[in-house]
């Protein structure tokens, strides 16, 4: 085979692995970003806290919250549920950046699975 | 809730082929190292359970199982096609006819029942067991390169039902729930009248197509909420044709993805601390020894 050919077919396949890893990573995440709380579903995005905030910081000490799946959940203590969120998110961006950045110093297959 | 009250139980039903009961002490070891507390059930038929005690260390199995439940029980004829890579078919018989009877077996409060083919490699379903929750299953699926699940994986037939997973079946001992493997079983008990009404292929008793209909039904005949769906969070299937080329550690495993157009290529796939459903069977065993030990790292056994 050409030698060009070849290694623009090996760098394809690298680009292919490095596109599916980086798929895996955002799940990752975003499973890590899911909170449960009394009894509602929500996703820690900067949409959720952004809100949450607002409501904190205009003195509101609890709120009614529709959650993921549509439902109405009951927060009592919006300050706590705040920082569930920001937890939630800070562990699922911290896991984002450390894996992140793993795979996009890896500049070929074997680097990007540690193998 | 105390901890006796919440577990994870499995089935596990040898054959000629696949030694299942080796798959579940995997299985169990993964459940104990990644969901610290939780209890485990190992259901089996008197014929496996000898097996296990002569081909199993005695303190592995009594570290990866809390409870052991032996049944003397015939299994129906069930064979079913396996792949081992594109190139390899074989097939052996599938004994899944009692899934259902979990309701009544299971010696937990909240129960979550586990194929022994999938490993559960973080915490993320800890919280079902804080909750309200009746009966929670996957209603979603991807593959390594996060491929669609195939059309028969979707859906029941072209224009049928939505297909559910019961790969993981959560339940508490509601009455709702119950109500829930009551139709499981309703539905295995007419088997041939559910497969004309709902258009899927007779041949093999699947029990992903009995929680369809039973969801579809308890749904009130549409697509609604009473099966929770883990917040849509898909279960992650390694096929049949995949192959696993390195377990790096216990909650980090490299495989091999085919490409299904063209089955001879293929492109390498990591995945770490996701749960994960290995459906190549013999890829397991082939590396079932090698994932004992790294799960169990730091045991006394």
């Amino acid at each position: 085979m050409d030698e060009r050919l070849e290694k623009a077919l090996e760098f394809g396949n690298y680009r292919t692995t490095l596109a599916n890893q980086k798929r895996n990573v955002i799940s990752r995440m975003q499973n890590l970003q899911k909170v449960h709380y009394k009894g509602g579903s929500f996703n820690a995005n900067p949409t959720t806290i952004a809100f949450v905030q607002s409501l904190v910081s205009v003195k509101k000490k609890s709120s009614v919250i529709v959650d993921t799946k549509e439902n109405p959940i009951e927060i009592e203590d919006l300050e706590d549920f705040l920082d569930t969120l920001i937890s939630a998110y800070t562990e699922g961006v911290n896991e984002y950046k450390v894996q992140m950045d793993k795979i996009t110093k890896a500049r070929n297959i074997k680097k990007i699975m540690d193998w | 809730m105390s901890e006796e009250e919440r577990g994870v139980c499995m089935f596990a039903y040898n054959n000629e082929k696949m030694d299942y009961v080796q798959f579940a002490h995997a299985a169990a070891a993964y459940v104990k190292r990644n969901m610290p507390g939780m209890k485990t059930c190992l259901i089996t038929d008197d014929g496996t359970y000898a097996y296990l005690k002569d081909s199993l260390p005695a303190n592995l199995h009594n570290k990866c199982f809390d409870t052991v439940i032996t049944q003397d029980i015939d299994h129906p004829s069930n064979p079913r096609r396996h792949f081992d890579s594109p190139w390899t078919e074989f097939s052996t018989q599938f004994s899944n006819s009692n899934k259902h009877d979990i309701f009544e077996l299971t010696p937990f409060e909240k129960t979550m029942l586990i194929d022994t083919d999938y490993f559960i490699m973080n915490n993320d379903y800890a919280y079902l067991f804080d909750t309200d929750i009746s009966v929670g299953m996957h209603k979603y699926a991807r593959y390594l390169e996060g491929q669609p699940p195939y059309m028969n994986e979707q859906q029941l037939s072209d224009a049928g039902i939505h297909h559910w997973w019961s790969t993981v079946v959560y339940f508490d001992q509601s009455p709702e729930s119950k109500l829930f493997f009551d139709i499981w079983a309703h539905v295995k008990e007419n088997w041939d009248y559910y497969h004309l009404l709902y258009q899927f292929p007779p041949g093999l008793f699947r029990t992903d197509f009995c929680v369809s209909i039973a969801a579809h039904i308890l749904n009130g005949f549409n697509e609604n909420n009473f099966v929770h769906d883990f917040d849509g969070i898909p279960l992650i299937n390694m096929d049949q044709k995949d192959d696993i080329i390195e377990i790096k550690s216990a909650n980090d495993i490299i495989f091999l993805s085919h490409n299904r157009k063209e089955q001879w290529k293929n492109i390498l796939a990591r995945y770490q601390n996701t749960n994960l459903h290995l459906m190549n069977k013999l890829a397991i065993s082939r590396h079932i020894q090698d994932i004992i030990d790294n799960v169990t790292m730091g045991w006394e056994l």
